[in-house]
């Protein structure tokens, strides 16, 4: 994954938005797989995001100015949560923004 | 005492003094019989039957609750609190999808009792729910309430939406000509989702046959469109009236919908007088009093005692209710206590008698399996065509 890689909401993952937190809830088919992950406010904001239209760089530079952080440290932390999501199976990889 | 008399067992009194502690009826720390043990086993236990388990675990986060619990007991309210988050939160979504296509079709319909605590506004114009965390009110299903004439409209929906019938098409052809409710199910991943399709509040062989309204005049008059959805869902008082009724057909079984009334009451101030002009409008005046006198012995939820005096049947009755009531509430009690406090909700002596009548007469089990309503003379020859039918091939 680059920070042009383009990131997809996966089907499957159902999400709720509650008192500003979101819940994401993976629906598989085997029980012993259950879980759930919650995400806080800029999370909320990145999860939404991935539409599968814009690429990390873009959400970061969002979440940069919608939340008054540094770019650079925007970008990072954009980048890991995009990791953890596409590795617990809530987001899916598409094709790469080219530059 | 109804919910917790003085010989209830140590499990039953720890678990009452938590939930209290829980809902806020008691400070933590509040002394209490240390002679009693706490047996987590059995308080689990009786905490899962009364489906208490996820509040006790965030009233333990939120610092409600004193002393530390032992560790397997929190251990498994925690454990029970995600359980039910992640399938409330899959069921909601279920439950939009549902609405939406309703709505789509034109079919007017509402959520109740947990599906309706979790998403209605608590107050107007806010948009916070009766139960702002989702994980605290665990739901079996959705129940959706709708028009009689509509529910086989809204059931085709349902199956649009991939639930499909519990019930063999004959059966349900039975329950659709005098039942209340029909049930549909859907498998979402590893998430067994159910929704009940009511078009009234009671069926026809129920002992609370006296105060039956119909789906059609609930959303007519106890519903309202969420400015924000547009969707109808029940006012307060229409949650109050339809959870008083609920718990009263299940003689108050769960605590949980004792929570559910405590929480109807005090998210903010009530008036009273409404509940009680309505109460009475609705013939519910029996459920309302049983419920808010058990709310109020297990939540110390403040209830003027003018309003439980504007509510209760005669004092024979009242006698009689509370005597049958306890009875039923107990840990290992049969159905039979439950059925007479049923029986002693309605309206006056001549509702109960009435009830018992029609309740005893032969037959009621042999229609009421068949989702039917015969007439009285039909009733009395039930034991004759019984007879006939003895010897033919199932």
């Amino acid at each position: 994954m680059t920070q042009e890689s383009v990131l997809r909401r996966a089907s499957g993952v159902v999400a709720r938005t509650i008192a500003g937190e979101t819940i994401l809830v993976p629906v598989r088919r085997r029980a012993q797989e259950m879980g759930l992950f919650t995400l806080n406010g800029v999370g909320t904001f990145v999860w939404k995001a991935l539409d599968g239209t814009r690429s990390l760089r873009e959400i970061a530079g969002a979440v940069a100015s919608a939340f008054e952080v540094d770019p650079a440290r925007a970008l990072a932390d954009v980048a890991a949560f995009a990791a953890d999501l596409e590795h617990t199976g809530c987001a899916t990889v598409g094709a790469e923004v080219p530059r | 005492m109804i919910v917790v008399p003085p010989k209830a067992s140590a499990a039953r009194r720890w678990l009452a003094h938590l939930v209290r502690a829980a809902a806020g009826a008691i400070r933590a720390g509040d002394p209490f019989d240390d002679d009693l043990v706490f047996e987590s086993e059995a308080v689990l236990h009786l905490a899962q039957r009364h489906r208490v388990a996820p509040l006790l675990h965030l009233a333990q986060c939120d610092g409600r609750i004193g002393d530390p619990l032992p560790r397997a007991f929190a251990d498994a309210c925690r454990g029970i609190y995600f359980a039910t988050l992640r399938k409330n939160v899959v069921a909601l979504d279920a439950g939009e999808e549902v609405l939406a296509a309703l709505d789509a079709d034109g079919i007017a319909a509402a959520p109740l009792k947990g599906w309706a605590l979790l998403t209605t506004a608590a107050r107007l114009g806010e948009t916070s729910p009766v139960y702002p965390d989702p994980a605290t009110r665990p739901m079996d299903d959705l129940d959706l309430m709708v028009a009689a004439d509509e529910r086989g409209l809204a059931s085709a929906v349902l199956e649009t939406v991939g639930f499909m019938p519990i019930h063999s098409p004959r059966v349900r052809t039975g329950l659709y000509a005098a039942g209340h409710e029909v049930a549909f199910h859907k498998r979402c991943g590893d998430i067994d989702l159910f929704v009940e399709l009511h078009w009234a509040s009671a069926g026809p062989e129920s002992l609370l046959r006296g105060m039956i309204f119909s789906g059609e005049r609930f959303l007519r008059t106890l519903c309202v469109r969420n400015e924000g959805s547009g969707r109808l869902e029940p006012t307060r008082l229409g949650n109050l009236l339809f959870a008083a009724v609920h718990g009263a057909r299940h003689a108050y079984e769960r605590w949980i919908w004792l929570h559910d009334l405590h929480q109807l009451l005090t998210i903010s101030p009530l008036d009273w007088e409404s509940v009680v002009r309505a109460a009475r409008a609705w013939r519910v005046r029996g459920p309302l009093y049983a419920g808010l006198l058990a709310t109020r012995e297990l939540f110390r939820t403040p209830v003027p005692k003018e309003v439980i005096a504007a509510l209760a049947p005669g004092p024979v009755r009242r006698g009689l209710l509370h005597r049958s009531l306890s009875a039923s509430m107990r840990d290992e009690a049969s159905r039979r206590p439950g059925r007479v406090a049923k029986l002693l909700l309605g309206e006056s002596w001549w509702d109960v008698a009435r009830t018992a009548a029609w309740a005893t007469l032969p037959g009621a089990a042999w229609y009421a399996a068949r989702g039917e309503e015969p007439g009285f003379r039909r009733r009395l020859a039930q034991p004759a065509r019984a007879w006939l039918q003895a010897g033919e091939r199932s």
